[in-house]
């Protein structure tokens, strides 16, 4: 079966009959509960805070009653009007916006304690117009986001990757926004529990290097694992700006990554073999923002 | 009484529409307008009162977050309307806002209870609308305008 951006646009693929079964089908509205759930133990508000989120790809507003037991205010945005009408119907407490997410996001800036997003993100991956360019849309997007998000707050994304590149298109597209973060993996040896959320951080609150949650490993008791072999939490990928990511190392005591020095060394070794090397300058590796 | 049951009908299907004048609070332009592209102007078509459980620390979390003048535009927006409640804010907030449980209580009347069902929100800049239908804003753009 192939996978559901590939057969149409979401706003299509997502219609009448899809959309009901996100309201009676109950196996459908546990994982996605459950999901949700995880997702809100990701974004790690303070205890007992309530706040303002951003349900992205909000769809039927399953995840949205879950933000809603516990307490949070919430708004959602979607493109498919029959999964909109769904959360009409269940009453929920947010308010709705029908509207795509790679055209951005039009919210005053800073206002959101949090964003999760249940199920959505693969599909910004997809170019359904003639006009879509993947890369850029998720590159609006993020940005819109970074913009919206309160300093310190996060964005969870638990998404479907379609393969390592489309992994890599989007983290990149995030960090290029400001956001630093990464991948948690649950039950990454099962293949029917294993799920991904994308963590990302817009800003970090306290000054300090942030640790990034680990990804649950069928320990707790749920999630069957045929080899029986347990991967005990190791920790995932792990990715910041490349700033960020020299400051760290520099802490550490260890030099950072391909600097200048490293660069002419590596100069002076070619000339020494013999081949053509461009004449140093002050410009030789300067940083530099790709396209 | 097919009478009744027809208004009851009616009363079950306005139920979900929804679009509470916080959201008004939030929303720019989508067009990617500079200048004045806050707040949306609102023009209401169909509004509706609607109860919702008053939790103090919801509005306490959410009033450094709104923006005074647009809720004074939002407000004016309805004036029209008749409520349950004299939906009236301050011109100013007050000096200690989360203490004053008056305070709270309108707040949360005004954002959280007024509904918006059918109307449009237009930007003061470039004019753009979005329409409002069955409570949920359109901020899709067409295909010239999401080319920029």
């Amino acid at each position: 079966m192939s996978r559901p951006e590939h057969q149409a646009p979401p706003e299509i693929f997502y219609n009448d009959i899809e959309a009901k079964k996100y309201s009676s089908n109950s196996r459908m509205i546990e994982i996605q509960a459950r999901m949700t759930e995880r997702a809100l133990e990701l974004l790690a508000l303070p205890p007992g805070k309530i706040g303002y989120l951003l349900d992205i790809g909000c769809g039927s507003g399953l995840s949205g009653q879950v933000l809603s037991e516990q307490s949070h205010v919430w708004l959602g945005l979607d493109i498919s009007p029959a999964m909109l009408d769904v959360a009409l119907e269940k009453e929920v407490d947010g308010d709705l916006l029908l509207s795509d997410m790679g055209e951005g996001l039009y919210f005053r800036p800073g206002i959101f304690d949090g964003a999760v997003s249940i199920s959505a993100l693969q599909w910004l991956c997809n170019a359904d117009k003639k006009n879509h360019v993947p890369a850029q849309r998720l590159k609006v997007f993020f940005q819109a986001l970074y913009n919206s998000l309160a300093r310190g707050a996060r964005a969870i994304f638990q998404f479907y990757p379609e393969n390592p590149d489309q992994m890599e298109l989007i983290t990149t597209m995030a960090m290029k926004c400001g956001f630093s973060g990464g991948l948690v993996i649950d039950y990454p040896n099962s293949a029917k529990a294993k799920k991904y959320f994308l963590c990302l951080f817009a800003g970090v609150p306290h000054g300090d290097e942030f640790q990034l949650p680990r990804g649950l490993s069928g320990e707790e008791g749920l999630g069957s694992d045929e080899e029986g072999e347990d991967n005990g939490g190791e920790k995932e990928a792990k990715f910041l700006t490349k700033s960020r990511k020299d400051r760290e190392r520099r802490k550490e005591g260890r030099r950072a990554i391909k600097n200048r020095d490293w660069v002419l060394a590596k100069k002076d070794r070619q000339r020494k073999q013999g081949k053509d090397v461009r004449p140093d300058s002050q410009y030789s590796a300067r940083s530099r923002r790709r396209f | 009484i097919l009478f009744r049951k027809q208004q009851q009908l009616q009363f079950v299907q306005s139920q979900k529409e929804k679009m509470r004048l916080l959201t008004h609070n939030m929303l720019m332009c989508n067009k990617g307008c500079m200048d004045n592209n806050f707040p949306l102007q609102l023009v209401v078509d169909k509004v509706e009162e609607r109860e919702s459980e008053f939790i103090p620390d919801q509005i306490r979390a959410l009033v450094p977050k709104l923006d005074w003048g647009a809720a004074k535009e939002a407000e004016k927006a309805v004036e029209k309307q008749e409520f349950s409640m004299v939906a009236e804010l301050p011109e100013m907030p007050p000096a200690k806002p989360l203490d004053d449980e008056e305070f709270l209580k309108k707040l949360h009347f005004l954002l959280f209870n007024v509904h918006v069902l059918e109307g449009k929100l237009v930007c003061k800049n470039c004019g753009r609308e979005f329409p409002i239908k069955n409570g949920i804003p359109n901020m899709l753009l067409n295909e010239q305008e999401s080319q920029n």
